[in-house]
């Protein structure tokens, strides 16, 4: 709108020729002025010119000054400019009908130019201030929506940065991660779980097994069986994997579904012996995904167990373990030869 | 203004005219009456009315300085004042307006009028206030979700660290100390706000790139083998990977890159010199041998501050950049600068 170094742009409607250079000859010291004599050339240069305020008459052939504010507001560009109605018809009643029809001034005769200069300032100010708070308000919208996705490329990069940490360290099981990630969240889909459900799946996924971080390396890809102490060693992971994520402020209990990944429904899982619905629903699918994972895939100390086998250990445990309807549609995605544990 | 009555303060001296514009108005407003016009801010300020009426024939200029004491005032100046004279000439209309008034007119009589006048702004007034009551929301989501993406970002970053702690037991701490030295380094240097962000968090996250080297080399006590110590070099270049991902307003990835890097071109991973590293790495280069060299390790005990001290001063401006070493040792040495744990 106005810019301060700018004139204010003023319209005066009247078919009157003399009253708008009347008019033009005070107020032309400090604002631009622009006259339309008929309705339809105010209409049009309204539209054209988008002034900042609009001086209007009442009393004219074809349209009156009415109809043109009527119109004025009616249309969305020039809806928000202020109206001073500025008109030798001084009756009460039309008076409550210009205001009614939304100007935001009424000036009847006589004509006091000064005090019309007044009223003109009045208006604008109290406009252009409204403008400005619009306009900031628009961009501090803006700047909150570009925070709000600020955080959500935080905890995406949060994510990446964690999943990526632990595949540095153990190259054996690069991607193991991914891999569980996209097959518990396609499990998840399949069971109809709620969008946010199979996000934080995915995310949980991607990070289950980030506490193997504290495991020494020489146990974690030793070949062929475990002592059992270090077998022990290995089952600190959902606990340390806890500990790391449960700070950063996901929407979801990720760290609870990390925590809960080796449970399993017949207590016999770990850390916590947890059974059944004690456990969340996200673990369970994420230990399905990671157990499928995990037979299917190749490791340093062992070649892949194929998809048979996988199977077996996954029918045999279906209800004793593993959840029944997770393994079900596990077992229908994996064997599935084209199945892409890729994204 | 369909569900509350807009509240109204009328401040007039005619008796008559006062009641008769009660009388008009108190169907569809709340109405208070006042006849001083000396005490019409301290009852604005008490019964925050919606709009003003003063209708003051007496003393002309004393409603024109209410009018104007109204609009001086912080609490009062958004409520609009109108007068109604009937014996305003042109010259007082002027004054009105130059004190503040939203409108002035003529005739108390003119009821249609005078509430069309009202009315238009009072809702001239609730837009404003919309429009402020909006700024003021949108302001405090501002506050809130910069709030939320530096606890984000601090709680990432303390995942990172205690994630690499967790394997690294060794260096626990290590990171945290070196972030606080630095810190402090770059405060007395007088540098900008941002590096010394930029400085406090690389430092904290300097070292993740070890995640890659094998523990059997990380901690092996005695002299690396040659091909060891590249296997171990290969850390900042690591940790500057993990970190390009991670959306910061600081150059993270480049400073962590450039922590081994020495002024006479001797560093690694690229042998850049003086000029061409960051200065945030330079000082985190400092505090990074300081602390090394004071903390104790499993495969050898600590050397002492004042061996510390020692070398990165006999390497000032060779390795280690002058005005840092220089601010480093008044620290230690003048600062009682110690350490914490």
């Amino acid at each position: 709108m106005s810019v301060q170094s700018k004139k204010p742009v003023l319209l005066i409607i009247d078919d009157n020729q003399l009253n708008v250079e009347t008019l033009t000859d005070f107020l032309e010291r400090d604002y631009q002025i622009h006259g339309a004599l008929t309705g339809p050339d105010a209409l049009a240069m309204a539209n054209e010119i988008i002034p900042d305020l609009i001086l209007l008459d009442i009393m004219m052939p074809f349209m009156d000054g009415f109809e043109i504010c009527r119109q004025l507001k009616s249309n969305t560009i020039t809806a928000s400019i202020p109206i001073i109605f500025i008109t030798g018809k001084g009756d009460e009643a039309d008076i409550a009908l210009g205001f009614e029809l939304g100007a935001v001034d009424y000036v009847t005769k006589p004509f006091h130019m000064p005090e019309i200069q007044m009223r003109v300032n009045h208006h604008l100010n109290f406009s252009s201030a409204n403008e400005n708070l619009k306009q900031t308000n628009m961009k501090l919208e803006r700047q909150v929506k570009q925070k709000n996705s600020d955080i959500k490329d935080m905890l995406k990069a949060s994510i990446r940065v964690m999943s990526q940490m632990f595949e540095n360290n153990d190259p054996s099981t690069a991607g193991h991660q991914q891999r569980v990630a996209k097959l518990a969240s396609d499990i998840a889909k399949e069971m109809n779980l709620t969008e946010d459900q199979i996000e934080s799946i995915r995310i949980a996924g991607l990070l289950h097994d980030i506490g193997k971080i504290r495991i020494p390396d020489t146990i974690l890809s030793r070949p062929g069986p475990l002592l059992h102490s270090e077998y022990e060693l290995i089952r600190i992971h959902p606990q340390v994997g806890y500990d790391l994520v449960k700070h950063i402020p996901f929407p979801w209990p990720v760290a609870e579904f990390i925590l809960q990944h080796h449970e399993k429904l017949d207590g016999s899982g770990y850390p916590q012996g947890l059974k059944g619905d004690d456990i969340h629903q996200e673990s369970k699918i994420i230990c399905v995904a990671d157990v499928a994972e995990a037979m299917t895939s190749h490791r340093p100390y062992r070649p892949a167990l194929g998809i048979e086998t996988t199977e077996g250990e996954l029918i045999k445990n279906k209800g004793v373990l593993f959840d029944p309807i997770a393994v079900d549609i596990c077992m229908s995605l994996i064997s599935d030869k084209q199945y892409n544990y890729d994204w | 203004m369909s569900e509350k009555k807009p509240y109204v303060l009328i401040c007039s001296d005619l008796p008559r005219t006062m009641v008769q514009l009660r009388r008009s108005l108190e169907q569809d407003y709340q109405v208070f009456c006042m006849d001083r016009t000396d005490l019409i801010v301290s009852t604005a300020v008490q019964r925050k009315p919606d709009i003003v009426l003063i209708n003051i024939n007496m003393n002309k200029t004393d409603g024109i300085s209410a009018c104007a004491q109204l609009q001086g005032n912080e609490l009062t100046a958004d409520i609009p004042v109108i007068f109604i004279s009937e014996i305003f000439d042109e010259k007082d209309t002027l004054e009105a307006f130059r004190a503040g008034a939203a409108d002035c007119m003529k005739y108390a009589c003119h009821v249609l009028e005078l509430r069309a006048r009202m009315e238009n702004h009072i809702n001239l007034k609730q837009a404003r206030e919309e429009l402020v009551h909006k700024h003021h929301q949108l302001s405090d989501a501002m506050l809130q979700e910069n709030e939320r993406l530096q606890d984000l970002m601090t709680a990432t970053i303390r995942a990172i660290v205690q994630t690499v702690e967790s394997r690294d037991p060794y260096t626990a701490g290590h990171q945290q100390r070196v972030s606080d030295l630095a810190t402090e380094i770059a405060m007395r240097m007088g540098l900008s706000s941002d590096q010394k962000m930029a400085i406090k968090y690389a430092g904290l996250l300097h070292d993740i790139g070890k995640l890659r080297v094998p523990e059997a080399i990380l901690n092996r006590p005695g002299k690396l083998l040659c091909m060891e110590f590249d296997v171990l070099k290969i850390h900042p270049e690591i940790g500057s990977n993990i970190l390009e991902s991670v959306p910061s307003p600081w150059p993270l990835a480049r400073i962590v890159l450039e922590h081994h890097e020495r002024m006479d071109g001797s560093g690694y991973p690229n042998g850049l010199k003086e000029n061409d590293i960051l200065i945030e790495s330079k000082v985190i280069a400092v505090a990074d041998v300081m602390e090394a060299m004071s903390s104790h390790r499993p495969y050898r005990p600590s050397q002492g501050i004042d061996l510390a001290l020692k070398e990165i001063n006999s390497q000032k401006g060779l390795l280690y950049d002058t005005k840092v070493v220089d601010i480093c040792t008044e620290l230690f040495t003048y600062h009682q600068y110690q350490f914490g744990w």
